[in-house]
């Protein structure tokens, strides 16, 4: 498709593996790879790492100190009012509300953390390197710039796994 | 013969060692302050009753959800479980101990009393006793009817000893969920006679799941670190700490529960037992159990990282073994020895159950192979990743 | 790894990665079926007796209804904790399953999750319209307003509950729809008519399938998976509450929380069952859906149902011990041998006995009797609401203030109208959306084939 870019596509999970670590050995990193569902050996040798556990723990924490908050300035400080004789600082209570609205603010936040940092969103023009990707092939995409004198090896390992196209 | 474990002789001493200071202990215990006495007794046997049961419900749920990963650890649960023969020795001595730990047994505080009275078809010492018997019947039986499947296993292979075991799993599961109810509710919410909570009992289970899992990941950590279960990966880790972390959520949640509903209806009767409770020493136990059985687990286990690495694993464990004792005594000293006294006693008596426990785990474990031969989970065990 | 030889295999057929999404997606791909036509028109017609009977409600107050000075909740509120309760099977089922490495939920998943957006709309309906004016429902947010400002109770179960449900239904609908970003790109990659292309491909928010998307939607659904635990258990908790904190008899009981949590799942995991019984049935996925999956949720339902008669137990066992008059009248003279014994017992005989068949292997793998338990289940499930809610109400402290509640023809007419948005939402689901999960479902597809043995050997 592109000139730049060799794809090879693989018809099953353990060819896409065997050829993506036979690549690796040369030293050399695909730009892309293209799966239908999540490849656990993939992921981990793409190199990339994910910090969206640890921005989920701050909002958590951010949210539930900020309800908390809040609710203690409104209910103790701005219009204190007896409710069954209840403490103004009805502790357990909060912690009922807190609790979720700290899972509602972590759930939004993420939500919009991950479309930011994956670049998903309503409106996004896909681009499609391979129609069957999202279906039943296993699509790597590896930069012809960037294979120097290790062509003819590359497009071996490829082909004895799978296709180049 | 790596999966042969040979118990070394230090260890047994120790054993011993430890099992010699608690019977000191409890014999000058006895000679001083027998009320204070008692109230140990029932604690460590139901500390460590607790834990043998929590493994039971452990390798039963395994059963249930067809976990494959677990099934090399099956030994463990096993030998924790061996414990409940003892554990049913100690309970029927409690007899002599009776008056000293409840209350409802004393005729004339029952004569005056109308509520003690109307729970007098429930709470009397032969019907206590008779529970005892035929619960700790139903749990022997059971155990070691699954024991017995699990040896043969070994021997014979094939499924049928699988089947069977999952069978009588889902039956124990039954079992345990409507007899440790009642045991909870004879064994420590009876020592507040007039007090009722429909939740004690719930929390009392899960208490002991979450410790007797708990205690499970520590045994199997220490046989790995002894040269045992090579093929511990950090996959298994995290789903020990899984169910550790759960359990340690469930707990906290019903905890809350408890107190919310009690603190938010307000009524005498209800809230009676934390007034008790907020006084003093117990105060600084209320926080303190909150913090060392969900807090800290909570925040620790959360992360991926932590929660396969036994550098932060083992320590939440020792937390929690020190949770449940914390728990104990909230619940129970308030009631029987009224002040908070903690010192030589509480230690030696504790460090003798834990000296025999040790034993029995240690000698149920070199009994048989330490991972099962012909379990038809035991390859996705061994291989186990994710 | 998995051992299918004792659980039973995932996927029947040694279906190609190809295979399953081509067979899944062919209710998308294909033509309307005519009966698809008449049971939505069906759904439609009760959807609009429903607005017809809320139209009631709006236009004549909320007189039209059964309730009274003592009974104040009745059908609308019973119906409302019965619709969250099934709503609690979706993300139970995800969460619980997965916690416990349940690979076979896979298949369920998506289902259960479409059924809990819809029926937890449908149980978002019943505290609006009983507030009698619904248009100032936002009245019960606490925003800086020009009344004081004065804030609203924090303390109060009302406003917890309103917290709760507004946070369960945007969570469970925004976990459900990212969880169908793949799905989407997929339907829009195989599609042929360029109207679809174009819609799905809109929905699919640009989703390639890229290695570093993967990597985010993995992170995300670890850290939704942990919320959505959470989430499930506070959300029927604060349900609870809504009765539990009270000081009313049969309703303060410490034990409340989890035993909504449990019964809710329950309902939920009932229903998921019916639903995916009728799906099998209708679009021939019994090469997904297979029989050991109908055992596994059975499995479940037998335990689950063991936990609802160990709560029972409990409740009536602490009412007596308690030696309270008050608990001790309610539950022996009123619920169990009194003026509601029949919803007692169709209670505790649908959701404690009845159950038990799946005990035996072959009243699990006869469809027909699988598919009416899961129908009972519901049916007691929505008794042991009515048990809850009106036995307290009617019988409370003050004999001078029991009275009897019946419900009028409006409550009857919402909840069919409820019914019928169920219906319609799930037709819809069926026609327009992947029923399962495709990709999740390639991911645990190698299982079922030996020769993936290999990967193991490197890790670890």
């Amino acid at each position: 498709m592109n000139k730049d870019y060799i794809l090879g596509v693989f018809k099953d999970e353990e060819s896409l593996v065997s050829a993506f670590e036979k690549v690796k050995e040369k030293g050399i990193l695909p730009v892309e790879v293209y799966t239908p569902y999540p490849v656990h050996e993939i992921l981990e040798g793409m190199g990339n790492k994910t910090r969206i556990s640890h921005a989920a723990f701050f909002f958590g924490l951010f949210s539930a100190i900020g309800v908390l908050a809040f609710m203690t300035y409104a209910a103790v400080f701005d219009w204190p009012l007896n409710y069954g004789g209840k403490p103004f600082n009805a502790f357990p209570s909060f912690i009922v509300v807190t609790i979720v609205t700290t899972i509602l603010s972590i759930t939004i936040l993420t939500l919009f953390t991950f479309s930011a940092r994956a670049k998903i969103f309503p409106g996004k023009v896909p681009e499609i390197i391979h129609e069957r990707a999202t279906d039943d092939r296993f699509v790597m995409v590896i930069d012809k710039d960037s294979l120097g004198n290790n062509a003819e090896a590359i497009n071996s390992i490829i082909s004895e796994f799978g296709e180049i196209e | 013969m790596k999966d042969q474990l040979v118990v070394s002789k230090n260890f047994k001493l120790l054993t011993y060692v430890l099992i010699g200071i608690g019977v000191v202990s409890f014999a000058l215990g006895f000679a001083f302050d027998a009320k204070r006495t008692w109230a140990n007794y029932l604690l460590n046997n139901y500390y460590f009753l607790s834990l043998a049961v929590g493994a039971a419900f452990f390798g039963a749920i395994q059963y249930i959800t067809q976990s494959g990963w677990s099934a090399m650890f099956k030994r463990v649960p096993e030998a924790m479980v061996a414990y409940i023969p003892f554990a049913a020795v100690f309970f029927l001595l409690m007899f002599f101990g009776m008056h000293s730990i409840f209350e409802w047994t004393h005729e004339d505080v029952v004569q005056n009393d109308p509520l003690l009275q109307h729970k007098m078809p429930y709470l009397n010492i032969p019907f206590f006793f008779a529970r005892v018997v035929l619960f700790f019947g139903a749990w022997i039986l059971l155990t070691k009817l699954l024991r017995k499947f699990s040896l043969k296993e070994d021997e014979v292979g094939g499924m049928v000893y699988f089947e069977k075991s999952e069978m009588y799993s889902r039956v124990l599961i039954f079992v345990l969920a409507i007899t440790f109810s009642f045991f909870a509710v004879d064994m420590l919410k009876s020592l507040d006679p007039h007090w009722f909570s429909t939740i004690f009992a719930a929390k009392s289970f899960i208490a002991a799941f979450m410790h007797g899992s708990s205690i499970i990941t520590l045994i199997v950590i220490i046989l790995y670190k002894t040269g045992k279960l090579q093929d511990l990966n950090r996959s298994h880790l995290h789903d020990f700490t899984r169910y550790i972390f759960m359990s340690s959520i469930v707990w906290g949640y019903f905890n809350f529960a408890e107190f919310m509903i009690i603190w938010y209806g307000n009524i005498p009767e209800e809230t009676i037992w934390f007034v008790k409770r907020w006084h003093g020493a117990y105060e600084v136990l209320f926080y303190a159990n909150i913090i060392i059985n969900w807090l800290i687990p909570f925040l620790v286990l959360m992360p991926r990282k932590t929660s396969r690495s036994k550098m932060f694993i083992t320590p939440v464990i020792i937390l929690l073994m020190i949770g449940q004792y914390t728990e104990l005594y909230y619940i129970i000293w308030p009631s029987v020895v009224h002040e908070a006294k903690f010192g030589l006693l509480e230690i030696g008596t504790f460090l003798g159950y834990l000296g025999l426990f040790a034993w029995v785990v240690a000698t149920w474990l070199a009994k048989a192979s330490l991972v099962p031969k012909n379990h038809p989970y035991l390859k996705e065990s061994l291989h186990h990743h994710f | 790894m998995y051992n299918s030889a004792v659980r039973g295999r995932l996927i029947e057929g040694d279906k190609s990665l190809g295979q399953i999404s081509h067979e899944i997606l062919a209710p998308v791909h294909a033509k309307t079926p005519g009966w698809w036509y008449f049971a939505l028109l069906t759904a439609l017609g009760m959807l609009g007796f429903g607005a017809f009977a809320i139209y009631i409600t709006l236009s004549e107050g909320l007189g039209a209804w059964g309730i009274n000075n003592s009974v104040a909740w009745g059908w609308d509120i019973i119906n409302f904790v019965w619709w969250i309760g099934i709503g609690h099977a979706g993300t139970a089922f995800s969460i619980f399953l997965l916690i416990l490495r349940q690979k076979w939920r896979t298949a369920i998943n998506r289902a259960a999750e479409a059924m809990t957006v819809v029926a937890v709309l449908a149980a978002s309906l019943f505290p609006l319209l009983h507030m009698g004016r619904p248009w100032l429902f936002f009245y019960i947010f606490p925003y800086p307003n020009t009344r004081g400002p004065l804030w609203v109770n924090f303390n109060s179960p009302l406003f917890w509950d309103f917290m709760a449900i507004s946070a369960y239904l945007l969570i469970s609908a925004s976990f459900w729809y990212f969880g169908m970003l793949p799905d989407f790109a997929t339907i829009r990659d195989t599609a042929k008519s360029k109207i679809k292309k174009a819609v799905y491909g809109i929905m699919a928010f640009g989703w390639t399938g890229s290695s570093r998307e993967w990597l985010r939607f993995e992170g995300l659904s670890f850290v939704l998976g942990g919320i959505a635990a959470v989430l499930v258990v506070s959300v029927h908790s604060i349900v609870s509450t809504d009765f539990a904190v009270s000081v009313e008899v049969g309703w303060h009981t410490t034990i409340f929380p989890p035993y909504f949590v449990v019964g809710a799942i329950f309902s939920g995991f009932a229903m998921v069952l019916t639903l995916v019984v009728i799906m099998r049935g209708l679009y021939k996925m019994n090469d997904f859906i297979t029989d050991s999956h109908i055992d596994a949720v059975c499995r479940v339902l037998i335990f689950i149902s063991l936990i609802m008669a160990t709560a029972y137990l409990t409740e009536i066992f602490v009412a007596w011990y308690s030696g309270s008059p008050y608990e001790i009248y309610m539950f022996f003279q009123n619920r169990i041998f009194g003026d509601y014994a029949f919803q007692f017992w169709a209670m505790f005989v649908s959701n404690a006995l009845v159950p038990q068949l799946f005990w035996f292997k072959k009243m699990r793998r006869n469809i027909w009797v699988v598919f009416i338990v899961s129908i009972i289940i519901n049916i007691g499930m929505w008794f042991e609401r009515y048990n809850i809610i009106v036995t307290s109400l009617s019988r409370d402290y003050l004999p001078s203030s029991w009275v009897s509640y019946s419900p009028t023809w409006v409550e009857v007419g919402f909840f069919v109208g409820t019914i019928g948005l169920f219906i319609t939402g799930i037709l819809l689901f069926f026609r327009f959306i992947p029923m399962i999960a495709i990709s999740e479902l390639k991911s645990v597809a190698k299982f079922d084939k030996p020769r993936n043995e290999f990967k193991h050997a490197k890790h670890e």
